[in-house]
């Protein structure tokens, strides 16, 4: 065995990792060459220093403070999540209101610049995005309370709920933002 | 594996399972069973106790938020390890580039088992110390693979799960660890050296001593 064999051996010889035939041929080598004796000693020294070092311990109370904190984290980084989500969902959802306020009154844009009729459209730009906000907090906490559904089968039932009261939500706009002009009509004719 | 072993770890599995569920009881519960292994992990590859604890603290808040991306067919261990891991090596990386010398660091005030008695607590305190003094001066890429093989008992393979390097990577920087902690301990700490050192038996026959894990989680 040559020295750049032995040392390659010793370093699995260490953790156990040689047959009894590989060392007792490193251990013939050893007794021969004294660099690779002195290696062989510095080795074992360090893996028994290492074998016996102790285990460090955390403070007494490390564990619950630890794991508190990652609660609150968790649910920190949760609700920015939501705020996020609640922000893009309710604007939207407004401009999808606005939308349909605009296909049911097709005459919107002469209204709006009628005298008078910037404070009346002010106010229904106000309470669509009043709504959708509304909308969006009661989905939101929706989610809060069935948090663990998400993950489960009904999933997809809560999201197809979700969208059926969003078009119903819809329908209802449409047709609140309609009825006066039908009336206007009515009252023309 | 142990029956005590596959229990323990079925036991973690329910606790992962009611956590990802949304009990914070059985979070708290896996972070009292994986405090003193992480806090170790992070002690011996940072050597100070109180970023030992913050990143320790930071390690848990991460297995929490990642906790659905855990893979059961993994051992628990092996992936909280290796989220520690990396953020220790992250700090380590940044503390580099901010160019703090480890000898800016307050001295350490390591602690160790309250179960023995004060004046041998002291000496292990000290002799602690000191070799935690010689592992900071390994580059933490050979830090790492002794750590967790001296004081986790893992095997090579989950080593190299743990910190990406091929097995062959492995035994080498074990092998130069190892090399250069003994050329440091005879130069700086010689009184480390244990006299009674001679071993003229294969270690293969107790190899499961040398694998007995130390700071394995104890669930």
């Amino acid at each position: 065995m040559k020295c750049d064999e032995a040392v390659e051996r010793m370093a699995l010889a260490i953790d156990g990792g040689v047959s009894d035939q590989e060392w007792d041929r490193l251990q013939a080598h050893i007794q021969m060459c004294q660099a690779c004796a002195q290696t062989w000693l510095m080795l074992q020294q360090v893996d028994r220093v290492l074998r016996t070092a102790p285990v460090v311990e955390p403070p007494p109370d490390f564990a619950r403070r630890a794991a508190r904190a990652a609660v609150e984290a968790n649910r920190r980084c949760q609700n920015l999540l939501g705020g996020v989500v609640l922000l893009i969902g309710s604007t939207l959802l407004a401009l999808l209101m606005a939308a349909t306020v605009i296909l049911a009154r097709p005459d919107f844009v002469l209204v709006f610049f009628a005298p008078g009729g910037v404070v009346q459209w002010q106010r229904t730009v106000r309470i669509l995005f009043e709504g959708a906000l509304l909308l969006g907090r009661m989905v939101w906490a929706l989610v809060g309370v069935w948090q663990s559904v998400l993950l489960g089968p009904f999933f997809w039932l809560l999201v197809a709920m979700m969208a059926l009261a969003g078009v119903a939500w819809l329908a209802l706009v449409y047709m609140a933002v309609r009825l006066p002009q039908r009336q206007v009509v009515a009252v023309r004719s | 594996m142990s029956q005590i072993g596959l229990a323990a770890q079925q036991r973690e599995r329910e606790w992962v399972e009611a956590a990802l569920a949304g009990d914070e009881q059985a979070f708290e519960r896996l972070v009292e069973a994986y405090a003193t292994p992480v806090y170790n992990l992070a002690y011996r590859m940072l050597g100070d106790p109180a970023e030992a604890e913050d990143a320790a603290q930071e390690t848990f808040i991460r297995v929490y938020q990642r906790l659905h991306t855990y893979d059961p067919s993994r051992k628990f261990s092996s992936w909280v390890l290796a989220i520690a891991s990396h953020h220790c090596i992250d700090r380590l990386r940044r503390r580099r580039l901010q160019k703090v010398s480890l000898e800016d660091l307050p001295p350490w005030e390591p602690l160790v088992s309250r179960e023995v008695d004060p004046e041998e607590r002291a000496v292990i305190r000290d002799r602690n110390a000191r070799l935690q003094a010689l592992l900071d001066r390994l580059p933490p890429n050979y830090r790492l693979p002794l750590v967790l093989h001296y004081w986790y008992g893992l095997s090579y393979d989950e080593i190299c799960e743990i910190t990406g390097l091929s097995l062959s990577a492995l035994k080498t920087r074990l092998h130069r660890a190892r090399l250069k902690l003994a050329d440091l301990m005879r130069t700086l700490a010689p009184d480390l050296i244990p006299a009674d050192d001679a071993r003229t038996s294969n270690p293969r026959a107790d190899r499961a001593r040398v694998h007995s894990p130390k700071a394995e989680g104890k669930p």
